[in-house]
């Protein structure tokens, strides 16, 4: 266990709710790291969201995941110290805006960052993890083009099939419909949406659903990928906030709400993968180990262990 | 998922608790937010009844003027009694009888089940008096100020089935989490297993006696739920129905994180493996 003498903190990387990030530099191997400072809260103690990023983090050794070298604790802060990464994929998407129009990423970034994405979260769902706020912003990314699954604290394990899930989870344009209409009973596929929602935003550099409450984001995914019914979707109009009213719709043309936002063309295969994350069913996304085996990332192949 | 027990489906399920649906929070894009205590954002909370519920007041008895004792060398620890159930298993091979179904079986059954081993191992570490209780020495010192910092003046009079019982009543939980405090227990006599002694001898620097238990199982428990289920409660309700101040489990808490190594992943495997040896135990008691 290291101490914080051990480290020179440097300038302030960002705000969490529950936590500030610091760059820092390890005195001793010269390397650099991100400081997470925690405050206990006199009310809370320890914050679930800590307990959990550090439980689970230092189960989880992947290159496609943030490491989690140690933690640090006094009695009134803890801090974690990872490996340190130059940028988010929200930030990075950002930077590219010209004006006001943004700009999606060249078609071979975006497959990289999604091989790389669906790496690490089959490595979650291997190890009985579920990530639950898979977003551009918890993706961190370098200059070496490596894309990383940061931000632990809204995962939990899975595999005993207690009632203890929450359907208030995954940030609101990334939370999956069956989660939306108050499902408990998701899984893994909860994070695959989000890896959907998160490659749509990558061609075209805007997110795909951005609602602004739970109806509104309902009704943008139902206006894009169409409304669940009993026959697409067996049990759909039983889970809890499922709207029997609901105006029915046919699905559209996905590539043609995603071509005009980009130069590239999109493809017979990247249209048949993001639709097969994309399934407004969740027992018909595919699984993280299926997606790596789509004809997409033929090219990948022979990198897969 | 329906849980079994008649009691939980009426009433007390943490997710289904009255009033809760009624503060939705949403986690906006760009935010990070997680639902915690039920109860906080509600004025009529089961709290605020509380403080006026007599059952409510401190389950430590003030009566009790037994002094804490130090910790023992080599005790009868839970994984002691674990093995010796695996050895058991390996002769009898595994019968259906013992295998314990997790999700379906009843939480206040498994509540006297694990006091019933709990209180076995407890009450064999209190009858081993300690003749070698020696001053630590300094490299002892660190790994014993975790430890000791469970236990309090006196020993609480409530048993420790009360206890469970009182935490449940108040904090209702789901067996998963009961089930990993086992694990825990398990894992911190591990990690505190052998001291670095220059003799080579090794000792138990961790036991499990009165003394400790009630600490120990309230950290635990909140712990493990904030961990482990998306519904739990404020550190101030857990401390009330616990009986210590919140500055204490606050602080036991972080010495909790230590003992553990902050490593409270349990495997569905491990978590199955502790059940099925608890079921054992007490079909064979």
């Amino acid at each position: 266990m290291s101490s914080s003498s051990q480290f020179k903190q440097l300038e302030k990387l960002g705000n969490g709710t529950y936590a500030t990030v610091y760059k820092g530099l390890n005195k001793t191997t010269g390397v650099y790291v991100a400081l997470k400072e925690v405050k206990l809260d006199s009310e809370e103690g320890t914050p679930s969201t800590a307990i959990r990023e550090i439980s689970l983090m230092k189960e989880l050794k992947h290159e496609n995941i943030v490491r989690l070298y140690d933690v640090i604790h006094t009695e009134n802060k803890l801090t974690l110290v990872f490996e340190f990464m130059d940028n988010d994929l929200k930030k990075y998407m950002d930077s590219r805006t010209v004006g006001n129009t943004p700009r999606g990423l060249e078609l071979n970034l975006v497959k990289y960052f999604q091989w790389q994405l669906l790496q690490g979260l089959a490595f979650c769902h291997e190890n009985k993890i579920l990530h639950r706020d898979l977003k551009p912003q918890n993706l961190l990314i370098n200059k070496k083009g490596q894309l990383k699954l940061g931000d632990f604290g809204l995962a939990r394990a899975f595999g005993i099939p207690v009632n203890t899930f929450s359907s208030e989870v995954v940030t609101l344009w990334y939370r999956a419909p069956d989660v939306l209409m108050g499902s408990r009973t998701y899984s893994t596929s909860i994070d695959i949406w989000s890896c959907g929602c998160i490659l749509a935003e990558m061609i075209t550099g805007k997110p795909l659903f951005p609602g602004t409450n739970d109806e509104e984001q309902l009704k943008l995914i139902f206006d894009i990928m169409g409304t669940p019914n009993e026959s697409l979707w067996p049990g759909v109009t039983k889970l809890p906030k499922y709207n029997p009213n609901i105006q029915q719709r046919a699905s559209r043309d996905l590539r043609q709400v995603l071509q005009p936002h980009t130069k590239e063309p999109l493809d017979g295969n990247i249209m048949d993968f993001l639709h097969g994350l994309l399934q407004l069913n969740p027992d018909m996304r595919l699984s993280a180990k299926q997606a790596l085996h789509h004809p997409w990332f033929a090219e990948y192949y022979h990198h897969a262990s | 998922m329906e849980l079994s027990s008649p009691l939980r489906r009426t009433t007390t399920s943490p997710i289904d608790i009255p009033g809760a649906s009624r503060h939705d929070p949403v986690i906006e894009p760009h935010s990070h937010g997680f639902r915690t205590d039920p109860y906080s954002s509600n004025n009529s909370s089961l709290i605020s009844k509380a403080s006026t519920n007599p059952s409510l007041e401190s389950p430590f008895s003030s009566k009790s003027l037994l002094d804490c004792p130090p910790v023992q060398a080599v005790k009868k620890s839970l994984e002691a009694e674990t093995n010796k159930q695996d050895l058991n298993d390996e002769t009898n091979g595994e019968s259906s009888e013992n295998v314990l179904n997790i999700v379906d079986f009843p939480t206040d059954e498994l509540i006297i089940m694990v006091s019933a081993l709990l209180n076995k191992i407890i009450t064999v570490n209190d009858a081993t008096t300690d003749i070698s209780q020696q001053v630590p020495g300094d490299t002892e010192e660190k790994f014993l100020t975790p430890i000791l910092a469970f236990y309090g003046k006196n020993v609480p009079e409530i048993d420790v089935v009360q206890y469970l019982e009182r935490i449940q009543k108040y904090c209702p939980t789901t067996n998963d989490i009961f089930l990993s405090l086992l694990v825990y227990f398990d894992r911190i006599s591990k990690n505190y297993g052998h001291s670095p002694e220059e003799n080579g001898h090794s000792k138990q620097l961790f036991v499990m006696d009165s003394g400790n238990i009630h600490r120990l199982l309230i950290t635990g428990i909140t712990i493990c739920t904030k961990f482990l289920s998306d519904f739990f409660y404020s550190n101030s309700r857990y401390a009330k129905v616990g009986g210590i101040s919140l500055q204490e489990l606050n602080h036991l808490e972080l010495q909790f994180l230590v003992l553990c190594d902050f490593k409270l992943l349990v495997s569905v495997e491990e978590m199955q493996k502790y059940a099925n040896l608890l079921y054992k135990f007490w079909n064979d008691r």
